[in-house]
């Protein structure tokens, strides 16, 4: 739970960079940084080892 | 700026945003047990994480935004994407106090359950409303040097 919220952490700074600078449409941009959710979350998982 | 409830933006919704709402909360929690139980805790824990209805919620805000400038006679995407970029920067720091939560419970929980998951609960307020602190008062004074630059502006030759 604690490198999923890492994750959220970074996919929701996304999203906002994603709609302010880029001026990305809401879902779109909500979509596309579901899947950088996914990488940094089961990244940093099993980096840490799969403990936490 | 004092935080507080405001019941009446319940009406802006429709019921049916609602149950979009409740069904992908719902899924949500379904998928991230199913995961547990096929391929541990410690994953399906991940899944916890998952920003699962902020796609619906930020969609659902935008709508919103762009359906009140409409009826004032205004082209509403631009507020509208502000709207949900604003949602989003609230999730960031929710996702802190989220991690303070899991932290402070994993570090606990060997102690005793109940006493770990009151401190988490403590620790995730604690941590949210700071975060909100530190952000309001970080943006306040870029704030205030952005509407003054504005007036100068406005007061010369543009």
């Amino acid at each position: 739970m604690i490198w999923g919220s890492v994750a959220l952490l970074v996919y929701s700074i996304v999203v906002c960079q994603l709609l302010m600078r880029f001026r990305w449409n809401v879902l779109p941009a909500t979509l596309a940084a579901l899947t950088g959710w996914l990488a940094v979350a089961l990244g940093l998982h099993f980096a840490a080892g799969a403990g936490a | 700026m004092i935080v507080k409830v405001s019941f009446s933006s319940l009406k802006d919704g429709r019921w049916y945003e609602y149950i979009i709402r409740f069904v992908l909360g719902g899924a949500a929690t379904v998928v991230t047990g199913v995961i547990s139980s096929r391929f541990g805790a410690s994953v399906g824990g991940v899944f916890l994480a998952l920003p699962a209805i902020f796609c619906a919620s930020a969609t659902l805000i935008q709508k919103h935004e762009e359906r009140r400038k409409r009826e004032a006679g205004l082209g509403g995407e631009r507020r509208g994407q502000q709207a949900a970029a604003l949602d989003a920067a609230g999730a960031a720091l929710g996702s802190l106090g989220m991690a303070a939560f899991a932290l402070a419970f994993w570090l606990l929980v060997e102690r005793q359950t109940l006493m770990a998951f009151a401190i988490a609960l403590g620790a995730w307020i604690a941590m949210s409303i700071a975060a909100w602190w530190v952000w309001r008062h970080s943006r306040l004074p870029r704030a205030r040097a952005g509407g003054k630059s504005r007036r100068s502006t406005s007061n010369g030759f543009a």
